[in-house]
Protein backbone atom coordinates (compact mmCIF):
# COMPACT_ATOMS: atom_id res chain seq x y z
CA UNK A 1 0.00 0.00 0.00
CA UNK A 2 1.04 3.58 -0.65
CA UNK A 3 0.18 6.62 1.47
CA UNK A 4 0.64 10.36 1.19
CA UNK A 5 1.35 11.77 4.63
CA UNK A 6 1.16 15.33 5.91
CA UNK A 7 2.97 15.31 9.25
CA UNK A 8 3.48 18.06 11.84
CA UNK A 9 7.17 18.81 12.38
CA UNK A 10 8.35 20.97 15.24
CA UNK A 11 12.00 21.11 16.33
CA UNK A 12 11.35 21.97 19.95
CA UNK A 13 8.89 23.29 22.53
CA UNK A 14 9.09 26.96 21.60
CA UNK A 15 9.88 26.51 17.93
CA UNK A 16 7.35 27.22 15.21
CA UNK A 17 5.89 24.05 13.68
CA UNK A 18 4.82 23.26 10.14
CA UNK A 19 3.45 20.40 8.10
CA UNK A 20 5.76 18.37 5.87
CA UNK A 21 4.69 15.95 3.20
CA UNK A 22 6.01 12.43 2.80
CA UNK A 23 5.07 9.48 0.64
CA UNK A 24 5.47 5.94 1.95
CA UNK A 25 5.28 2.85 -0.22
CA UNK A 26 5.32 -0.93 0.32
CA UNK A 27 3.19 -0.73 3.44
CA UNK A 28 1.65 -4.06 4.47
CA UNK A 29 -2.07 -3.69 5.40
CA UNK A 30 -1.46 -5.52 8.71
CA UNK A 31 1.11 -2.93 9.80
CA UNK A 32 0.08 -0.69 12.65
CA UNK A 33 0.11 3.06 12.16
CA UNK A 34 3.26 3.26 14.27
CA UNK A 35 5.00 0.55 12.24
CA UNK A 36 4.22 2.58 9.13
CA UNK A 37 5.89 5.59 10.81
CA UNK A 38 8.84 3.35 11.83
CA UNK A 39 9.32 2.45 8.18
CA UNK A 40 9.15 6.11 7.17
CA UNK A 41 11.70 6.97 9.87
CA UNK A 42 14.09 4.28 8.65
CA UNK A 43 13.93 5.82 5.19
CA UNK A 44 14.49 9.30 6.63
CA UNK A 45 17.50 8.06 8.61
CA UNK A 46 18.94 6.38 5.48
CA UNK A 47 18.58 9.69 3.65
CA UNK A 48 20.40 11.42 6.51
CA UNK A 49 17.28 13.33 7.59
CA UNK A 50 15.86 13.89 11.06
CA UNK A 51 13.37 11.09 11.90
CA UNK A 52 9.86 12.02 13.11
CA UNK A 53 9.58 11.97 16.89
CA UNK A 54 6.50 10.15 18.27
CA UNK A 55 5.81 8.27 21.48
CA UNK A 56 5.08 4.59 21.96
CA UNK A 57 5.76 1.89 24.48
CA UNK A 58 3.73 -1.32 24.80
CA UNK A 59 2.25 -1.24 21.29
CA UNK A 60 -0.67 -3.35 22.49
CA UNK A 61 -3.07 -0.65 23.64
CA UNK A 62 -2.54 -0.83 27.37
CA UNK A 63 0.14 1.69 28.30
CA UNK A 64 -1.31 4.97 27.00
CA UNK A 65 2.01 6.26 25.65
CA UNK A 66 1.06 6.58 21.99
CA UNK A 67 -1.41 9.10 20.72
CA UNK A 68 -1.67 10.99 17.46
CA UNK A 69 -4.42 12.98 15.84
CA UNK A 70 -4.94 11.23 12.50
CA UNK A 71 -7.17 12.95 9.94
CA UNK A 72 -8.59 15.10 12.74
CA UNK A 73 -9.41 12.19 15.05
CA UNK A 74 -7.53 11.24 18.20
CA UNK A 75 -6.08 7.73 17.67
CA UNK A 76 -7.41 7.79 14.11
CA UNK A 77 -10.74 6.83 12.55
CA UNK A 78 -11.31 3.48 14.30
CA UNK A 79 -13.23 3.62 17.59
CA UNK A 80 -12.09 1.83 20.73
CA UNK A 81 -8.43 1.54 19.82
CA UNK A 82 -5.15 3.32 20.39
CA UNK A 83 -2.84 4.59 17.64
CA UNK A 84 -0.63 1.50 18.03
CA UNK A 85 -3.63 -0.78 17.51
CA UNK A 86 -4.75 1.04 14.38
CA UNK A 87 -3.91 -1.00 11.27
CA UNK A 88 -3.14 0.49 7.87
CA UNK A 89 -5.97 -1.60 6.34
CA UNK A 90 -8.32 0.99 7.87
CA UNK A 91 -7.18 3.39 5.13
CA UNK A 92 -7.73 3.01 1.38
CA UNK A 93 -4.61 2.53 -0.72
CA UNK A 94 -3.20 5.87 -1.85
CA UNK A 95 -4.97 7.76 0.94
CA UNK A 96 -3.86 11.21 2.06
CA UNK A 97 -3.37 11.17 5.84
CA UNK A 98 -2.83 14.19 8.10
CA UNK A 99 -0.94 13.51 11.34
CA UNK A 100 -0.85 16.08 14.16
CA UNK A 101 0.12 16.02 17.82
CA UNK A 102 -2.56 16.19 20.55
CA UNK A 103 -3.26 19.91 20.75
CA UNK A 104 -4.00 21.55 24.11
CA UNK A 105 -2.20 24.32 25.93
CA UNK A 106 -1.92 21.94 28.88
CA UNK A 107 -0.08 19.49 26.56
CA UNK A 108 2.86 21.52 25.20
CA UNK A 109 4.65 20.01 22.20
CA UNK A 110 8.10 18.65 23.07
CA UNK A 111 9.07 17.68 19.54
CA UNK A 112 7.15 16.84 16.35
CA UNK A 113 4.31 14.58 17.52
CA UNK A 114 5.44 14.19 21.14
CA UNK A 115 3.56 16.23 23.73
CA UNK A 116 4.11 16.63 27.47
CA UNK A 117 1.15 15.00 29.21
CA UNK A 118 2.51 15.25 32.75
CA UNK A 119 -0.44 17.56 33.56
CA UNK A 120 -2.48 14.33 33.80
CA UNK A 121 0.03 12.87 36.29
CA UNK A 122 -0.29 15.99 38.44
CA UNK A 123 -4.09 15.63 38.45
CA UNK A 124 -3.69 12.06 39.75
CA UNK A 125 -1.07 13.20 42.28
CA UNK A 126 -3.54 15.80 43.57
CA UNK A 127 -5.95 13.12 44.84
CA UNK A 128 -6.37 10.15 42.51
CA UNK A 129 -5.29 7.59 45.07
CA UNK A 130 -6.30 6.05 48.40
CA UNK A 131 -4.06 6.52 51.43
CA UNK A 132 -3.45 3.07 52.87
CA UNK A 133 -0.42 1.29 54.18
CA UNK A 134 0.60 -1.33 51.70
CA UNK A 135 1.13 -4.81 53.03
CA UNK A 136 0.09 -8.28 52.08
CA UNK A 137 -2.92 -8.51 49.80
CA UNK A 138 -6.24 -8.56 51.69
CA UNK A 139 -8.48 -11.61 51.51
CA UNK A 140 -10.63 -11.70 48.41
CA UNK A 141 -14.21 -10.65 49.17
CA UNK A 142 -13.24 -9.36 52.63
CA UNK A 143 -15.09 -6.20 51.59
CA UNK A 144 -18.35 -7.14 49.86
CA UNK A 145 -18.95 -5.03 46.74
CA UNK A 146 -22.02 -5.62 44.55
CA UNK A 147 -21.20 -6.97 41.10
CA UNK A 148 -22.71 -4.00 39.19
CA UNK A 149 -20.78 -1.48 41.30
CA UNK A 150 -17.55 -3.42 40.81
CA UNK A 151 -18.17 -3.49 37.05
CA UNK A 152 -18.90 0.25 36.92
CA UNK A 153 -15.74 1.02 38.92
CA UNK A 154 -13.70 -1.31 36.70
CA UNK A 155 -15.00 0.39 33.55
CA UNK A 156 -13.83 3.75 34.92
CA UNK A 157 -10.51 2.27 36.05
CA UNK A 158 -9.83 1.11 32.49
CA UNK A 159 -8.42 4.59 31.71
CA UNK A 160 -4.85 4.33 30.41
CA UNK A 161 -4.23 8.07 30.67
CA UNK A 162 -3.45 8.53 26.98
CA UNK A 163 -5.09 11.97 26.85
CA UNK A 164 -7.21 11.27 23.75
CA UNK A 165 -10.21 12.76 25.62
CA UNK A 166 -8.36 16.07 25.92
CA UNK A 167 -7.21 15.89 22.30
CA UNK A 168 -10.72 15.18 20.99
CA UNK A 169 -12.54 17.70 23.18
CA UNK A 170 -13.35 20.95 21.35
CA UNK A 171 -12.52 22.71 24.65
CA UNK A 172 -9.39 20.66 25.48
CA UNK A 173 -11.08 19.61 28.71
CA UNK A 174 -9.67 16.84 30.89
CA UNK A 175 -13.08 16.16 32.44
CA UNK A 176 -13.33 12.54 31.26
CA UNK A 177 -9.82 11.67 32.47
CA UNK A 178 -10.39 13.28 35.89
CA UNK A 179 -13.93 11.89 36.16
CA UNK A 180 -12.75 8.35 35.41
CA UNK A 181 -10.44 8.36 38.43
CA UNK A 182 -12.93 10.20 40.69
CA UNK A 183 -15.62 7.68 39.67
CA UNK A 184 -13.42 4.63 40.05
CA UNK A 185 -12.58 5.53 43.65
CA UNK A 186 -15.95 7.07 44.64
CA UNK A 187 -17.74 3.86 43.68
CA UNK A 188 -15.65 1.67 45.97
CA UNK A 189 -15.66 1.65 49.79
CA UNK A 190 -11.87 2.02 49.86
CA UNK A 191 -12.26 5.39 48.15
CA UNK A 192 -14.91 6.79 50.48
CA UNK A 193 -12.81 8.24 53.34
CA UNK A 194 -11.10 10.73 51.01
CA UNK A 195 -13.85 11.31 48.47
CA UNK A 196 -14.53 14.99 49.29
CA UNK A 197 -10.97 16.14 49.26
CA UNK A 198 -10.15 13.96 46.26
CA UNK A 199 -12.70 15.54 43.93
CA UNK A 200 -11.99 19.11 45.06
CA UNK A 201 -8.23 18.74 44.73
CA UNK A 202 -8.36 16.94 41.40
CA UNK A 203 -10.76 19.49 39.86
CA UNK A 204 -8.62 22.29 41.24
CA UNK A 205 -5.47 20.79 39.73
CA UNK A 206 -7.27 20.22 36.42
CA UNK A 207 -8.09 23.95 36.36
CA UNK A 208 -4.58 24.98 37.40
CA UNK A 209 -3.18 23.06 34.42
CA UNK A 210 -5.25 25.16 32.03
CA UNK A 211 -7.64 22.55 30.66
CA UNK A 212 -10.99 23.80 29.33
CA UNK A 213 -14.36 23.01 30.84
CA UNK A 214 -16.69 20.27 29.70
CA UNK A 215 -19.51 21.37 27.36
CA UNK A 216 -20.98 17.88 27.14
CA UNK A 217 -20.17 17.35 23.46
CA UNK A 218 -19.30 13.71 24.21
CA UNK A 219 -16.38 13.71 21.74
CA UNK A 220 -14.16 12.33 24.54
CA UNK A 221 -16.18 9.14 24.90
CA UNK A 222 -16.08 8.63 21.12
CA UNK A 223 -12.29 9.00 21.09
CA UNK A 224 -11.56 7.03 24.28
CA UNK A 225 -9.75 3.79 23.36
CA UNK A 226 -11.30 2.20 26.44
CA UNK A 227 -14.83 3.50 25.74
CA UNK A 228 -15.12 5.27 29.09
CA UNK A 229 -18.59 6.81 29.34
CA UNK A 230 -19.45 10.45 30.03
CA UNK A 231 -21.77 9.22 32.80
CA UNK A 232 -18.53 9.31 34.81
CA UNK A 233 -18.39 13.07 34.24
CA UNK A 234 -21.90 13.37 35.71
CA UNK A 235 -20.71 11.33 38.70
CA UNK A 236 -17.68 13.61 39.15
CA UNK A 237 -20.04 16.61 39.22
CA UNK A 238 -22.25 14.90 41.81
CA UNK A 239 -19.14 14.24 43.88
CA UNK A 240 -18.06 17.87 43.44
CA UNK A 241 -21.43 19.32 44.44
CA UNK A 242 -21.59 16.91 47.37
CA UNK A 243 -18.06 17.81 48.49
CA UNK A 244 -18.44 21.55 48.11
CA UNK A 245 -21.64 21.62 50.14
CA UNK A 246 -20.45 19.34 52.97
CA UNK A 247 -18.41 19.90 56.12
CA UNK A 248 -15.92 17.24 55.05
CA UNK A 249 -15.42 19.16 51.82
CA UNK A 250 -14.86 22.41 53.71
CA UNK A 251 -12.20 20.68 55.83
CA UNK A 252 -10.57 19.31 52.68
CA UNK A 253 -9.65 22.73 51.35
CA UNK A 254 -8.12 24.02 54.59
CA UNK B 1 1.20 26.14 35.15
CA UNK B 2 3.59 23.29 35.87
CA UNK B 3 3.40 23.37 39.62
CA UNK B 4 1.17 21.47 41.98
CA UNK B 5 -1.50 23.86 43.16
CA UNK B 6 -1.05 22.74 46.75
CA UNK B 7 -2.63 25.95 47.99
CA UNK B 8 -5.88 25.02 46.22
CA UNK B 9 -5.80 28.34 44.39
CA UNK B 10 -8.90 28.25 42.23
CA UNK B 11 -11.20 26.73 44.79
CA UNK B 12 -10.07 28.86 47.70
CA UNK B 13 -9.58 32.22 46.04
CA UNK B 14 -12.20 32.21 43.32
CA UNK B 15 -14.65 30.04 45.20
CA UNK B 16 -16.19 26.66 44.56
CA UNK B 17 -18.66 27.93 41.95
CA UNK B 18 -15.94 29.57 39.84
CA UNK B 19 -14.09 26.39 38.82
CA UNK B 20 -14.57 24.47 35.56
CA UNK B 21 -17.15 22.26 37.28
CA UNK B 22 -18.69 25.04 39.41
CA UNK B 23 -19.30 27.45 36.54
CA UNK B 24 -21.16 24.78 34.64
CA UNK B 25 -23.30 24.07 37.71
CA UNK B 26 -24.29 27.77 37.85
CA UNK B 27 -24.90 27.83 34.10
CA UNK B 28 -26.98 24.64 34.26
CA UNK B 29 -29.12 25.64 37.25
CA UNK B 30 -29.87 29.10 35.84
CA UNK B 31 -30.51 27.59 32.40
CA UNK B 32 -33.04 25.10 33.75
CA UNK B 33 -34.83 27.87 35.69
CA UNK B 34 -34.96 29.94 32.50
CA UNK B 35 -36.45 26.94 30.65
CA UNK B 36 -39.07 26.78 33.42
CA UNK B 37 -39.87 30.44 32.82
CA UNK B 38 -40.06 29.88 29.05
CA UNK B 39 -42.69 27.19 29.55
CA UNK B 40 -44.87 29.54 31.67
CA UNK B 41 -44.28 32.35 29.17
CA UNK B 42 -45.27 30.14 26.25
CA UNK B 43 -48.42 28.95 28.03
CA UNK B 44 -49.42 32.61 28.52
CA UNK B 45 -48.60 33.54 24.93
CA UNK B 46 -50.71 30.73 23.56
CA UNK B 47 -53.70 32.71 24.92
CA UNK B 48 -53.31 34.85 21.79
CA UNK B 49 -54.80 31.90 19.92
CA UNK B 50 -57.95 31.91 22.11
CA UNK B 51 -59.84 33.79 19.39
CA UNK B 52 -61.58 35.99 21.95
CA UNK B 53 -60.14 39.31 20.81
CA UNK B 54 -57.55 39.21 23.57
CA UNK B 55 -59.90 38.88 26.57
CA UNK B 56 -58.04 35.96 28.14
CA UNK B 57 -54.54 37.33 27.52
CA UNK B 58 -55.38 40.81 28.80
CA UNK B 59 -57.05 39.44 31.94
CA UNK B 60 -54.01 37.20 32.59
CA UNK B 61 -51.66 40.15 32.14
CA UNK B 62 -53.87 42.27 34.42
CA UNK B 63 -53.85 39.58 37.13
CA UNK B 64 -50.03 39.38 36.93
CA UNK B 65 -49.72 43.13 37.36
CA UNK B 66 -52.07 43.03 40.34
CA UNK B 67 -49.40 40.95 42.13
CA UNK B 68 -47.37 44.15 42.64
CA UNK B 69 -44.22 43.46 44.67
CA UNK B 70 -44.42 39.72 43.90
CA UNK B 71 -44.15 40.51 40.21
CA UNK B 72 -41.05 42.58 40.90
CA UNK B 73 -39.50 39.79 42.94
CA UNK B 74 -40.15 37.45 40.01
CA UNK B 75 -38.59 39.95 37.59
CA UNK B 76 -35.49 40.40 39.77
CA UNK B 77 -35.10 36.61 40.11
CA UNK B 78 -35.46 36.20 36.37
CA UNK B 79 -32.85 38.89 35.71
CA UNK B 80 -30.53 37.17 38.20
CA UNK B 81 -30.89 33.79 36.44
CA UNK B 82 -30.34 35.49 33.09
CA UNK B 83 -27.22 37.35 34.24
CA UNK B 84 -25.66 34.36 36.03
CA UNK B 85 -26.30 32.29 32.91
CA UNK B 86 -24.55 34.88 30.73
CA UNK B 87 -21.63 35.55 33.08
CA UNK B 88 -20.87 31.86 33.65
CA UNK B 89 -21.28 31.31 29.90
CA UNK B 90 -18.80 34.03 28.99
CA UNK B 91 -16.29 32.74 31.53
CA UNK B 92 -16.60 29.19 30.18
CA UNK B 93 -16.10 30.36 26.58
CA UNK B 94 -13.02 32.46 27.46
CA UNK B 95 -11.43 29.60 29.38
CA UNK B 96 -12.18 27.10 26.63
CA UNK B 97 -10.58 29.29 23.98
CA UNK B 98 -7.49 29.70 26.13
CA UNK B 99 -7.23 25.95 26.63
CA UNK B 100 -6.39 25.38 22.94
CA UNK B 101 -4.59 28.32 21.38
CA UNK B 102 -3.15 26.28 18.49
CA UNK B 103 -5.93 24.85 16.35
CA UNK B 104 -6.02 21.53 14.55
CA UNK B 105 -5.43 21.64 10.80
CA UNK B 106 -8.09 18.98 10.51
CA UNK B 107 -10.83 18.13 13.00
CA UNK B 108 -13.40 15.38 12.69
CA UNK B 109 -15.80 13.56 15.00
CA UNK B 110 -15.48 9.84 15.59
CA UNK B 111 -19.28 9.66 15.85
CA UNK B 112 -20.68 6.75 17.84
CA UNK B 113 -21.51 7.87 21.38
CA UNK B 114 -20.60 11.51 20.60
CA UNK B 115 -23.34 14.03 21.35
CA UNK B 116 -21.68 16.77 19.31
CA UNK B 117 -24.12 18.47 16.94
CA UNK B 118 -24.62 21.91 15.40
CA UNK B 119 -26.63 22.66 18.56
CA UNK B 120 -23.75 21.85 20.92
CA UNK B 121 -21.10 23.59 18.80
CA UNK B 122 -23.19 26.75 18.38
CA UNK B 123 -24.21 27.23 22.02
CA UNK B 124 -22.19 30.46 22.37
CA UNK B 125 -23.47 31.83 19.04
CA UNK B 126 -27.13 30.96 19.67
CA UNK B 127 -26.69 32.32 23.21
CA UNK B 128 -25.33 35.58 21.84
CA UNK B 129 -28.30 35.89 19.46
CA UNK B 130 -30.68 35.36 22.39
CA UNK B 131 -28.72 37.89 24.44
CA UNK B 132 -29.47 40.52 21.79
CA UNK B 133 -33.03 39.28 21.33
CA UNK B 134 -34.22 39.32 24.96
CA UNK B 135 -33.66 43.04 25.73
CA UNK B 136 -35.11 43.96 22.31
CA UNK B 137 -38.09 41.76 23.07
CA UNK B 138 -38.69 43.38 26.49
CA UNK B 139 -38.33 46.82 24.91
CA UNK B 140 -40.84 45.97 22.16
CA UNK B 141 -43.51 44.47 24.36
CA UNK B 142 -43.25 45.20 28.10
CA UNK B 143 -41.92 48.72 27.48
CA UNK B 144 -43.99 49.23 24.31
CA UNK B 145 -46.95 51.62 23.83
CA UNK B 146 -49.62 51.51 26.53
CA UNK B 147 -52.99 50.82 24.93
CA UNK B 148 -55.98 50.64 27.21
CA UNK B 149 -59.07 48.49 27.04
CA UNK B 150 -62.02 47.83 29.36
CA UNK B 151 -62.96 44.23 30.11
CA UNK B 152 -65.98 43.58 32.35
CA UNK B 153 -65.89 47.21 33.44
CA UNK B 154 -62.22 47.03 34.51
CA UNK B 155 -59.78 49.27 32.66
CA UNK B 156 -56.53 47.45 31.85
CA UNK B 157 -53.59 47.41 29.45
CA UNK B 158 -54.45 46.04 26.02
CA UNK B 159 -51.34 43.91 25.61
CA UNK B 160 -53.15 41.79 22.99
CA UNK B 161 -53.46 44.78 20.69
CA UNK B 162 -49.75 45.53 21.09
CA UNK B 163 -48.79 41.91 20.31
CA UNK B 164 -50.97 41.79 17.18
CA UNK B 165 -49.78 45.23 16.08
CA UNK B 166 -46.13 44.27 16.44
CA UNK B 167 -46.55 41.01 14.56
CA UNK B 168 -48.42 42.70 11.71
CA UNK B 169 -45.02 44.18 10.88
CA UNK B 170 -43.44 41.52 8.64
CA UNK B 171 -39.87 42.41 9.69
CA UNK B 172 -40.73 41.92 13.38
CA UNK B 173 -42.78 38.77 12.80
CA UNK B 174 -40.26 36.97 10.61
CA UNK B 175 -37.12 38.00 12.48
CA UNK B 176 -38.80 36.92 15.73
CA UNK B 177 -39.62 33.56 14.14
CA UNK B 178 -36.05 33.22 12.85
CA UNK B 179 -34.59 33.81 16.31
CA UNK B 180 -36.81 30.98 17.57
CA UNK B 181 -34.90 28.54 15.33
CA UNK B 182 -31.77 29.48 17.26
CA UNK B 183 -33.68 29.09 20.53
CA UNK B 184 -34.60 25.57 19.39
CA UNK B 185 -30.90 24.71 18.91
CA UNK B 186 -29.96 26.30 22.23
CA UNK B 187 -32.58 24.26 24.10
CA UNK B 188 -31.92 21.03 22.21
CA UNK B 189 -28.40 20.88 23.64
CA UNK B 190 -29.06 23.03 26.71
CA UNK B 191 -31.64 20.88 28.47
CA UNK B 192 -29.83 17.55 28.65
CA UNK B 193 -26.47 19.28 29.00
CA UNK B 194 -27.75 21.20 32.05
CA UNK B 195 -28.87 17.97 33.72
CA UNK B 196 -25.50 16.39 32.87
CA UNK B 197 -23.66 19.42 34.29
CA UNK B 198 -25.64 19.09 37.52
CA UNK B 199 -24.61 15.45 37.72
CA UNK B 200 -28.23 14.32 37.47
CA UNK B 201 -27.71 11.72 34.74
CA UNK B 202 -26.58 8.11 34.68
CA UNK B 203 -26.52 5.32 32.12
CA UNK B 204 -30.31 5.00 32.19
CA UNK B 205 -31.33 8.67 32.25
CA UNK B 206 -28.73 10.18 29.91
CA UNK B 207 -30.29 8.96 26.63
CA UNK B 208 -33.78 9.81 27.92
CA UNK B 209 -32.76 13.37 28.89
CA UNK B 210 -31.05 13.80 25.52
CA UNK B 211 -34.24 12.92 23.63
CA UNK B 212 -36.47 14.94 25.97
CA UNK B 213 -34.20 17.97 25.38
CA UNK B 214 -34.71 17.81 21.63
CA UNK B 215 -38.49 17.36 22.00
CA UNK B 216 -38.65 20.21 24.53
CA UNK B 217 -36.61 22.48 22.27
CA UNK B 218 -38.85 21.79 19.30
CA UNK B 219 -42.06 22.25 21.33
CA UNK B 220 -41.04 25.46 23.15
CA UNK B 221 -39.32 27.14 20.21
CA UNK B 222 -42.03 25.77 17.90
CA UNK B 223 -44.75 27.46 19.97
CA UNK B 224 -42.93 30.78 19.90
CA UNK B 225 -42.25 30.29 16.18
CA UNK B 226 -45.86 29.72 15.21
CA UNK B 227 -47.11 32.71 17.25
CA UNK B 228 -45.77 35.61 15.10
CA UNK B 229 -46.34 33.75 11.82
CA UNK B 230 -49.95 32.87 12.66
CA UNK B 231 -50.61 36.39 13.97
CA UNK B 232 -49.17 37.95 10.81
CA UNK B 233 -51.30 35.88 8.48
CA UNK B 234 -54.50 35.06 10.35
CA UNK B 235 -55.25 37.32 13.33
CA UNK B 236 -57.14 40.55 12.46
CA UNK B 237 -56.11 43.87 14.04
CA UNK B 238 -58.37 44.48 17.02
Amino acid sequence: MKFHLKIWRQAGPDQPGRFEEYTVDNIVPEMSFLEMLDQLNEELIREGKEPIAFESDCREGICGACGLVINGMAHGPKRGCTTCELRMREFPDGAHITVEPFRADAFPVIKDLVVDRSALDRIIAAGGYISVNTGSAPDANAIPIPKDIAEEAMDAAACIGCGACVAACPNASAALFTAAKVSHLALLPQGHPERERRVIRMVDQMDAEGFGSCSNHGECEAACPKGISIVNIARMRREYIRASTSKAGARAVL
Amino acid sequence: MHIMSTDRTSYKIRGKWDTTVGRKVVMAASGLLLIGYLIIHLAANLMVFAGDGGRLLNRYSYTLHQLGPLLWIARILLATFFLSHIISGIRVVIQNRRARSSRYAMAASKGGPSKMTVASRWMAITGLILLVFVPTHVWMFTLGPYYETVIDGVPMRDIYRLVVERFKNPVTAFSYAAVMLFLCLHLAHGFWSALQSLGALNRKWLPIAYTVGIVLGVLIAGGFFVLPIYTYFFIPMP
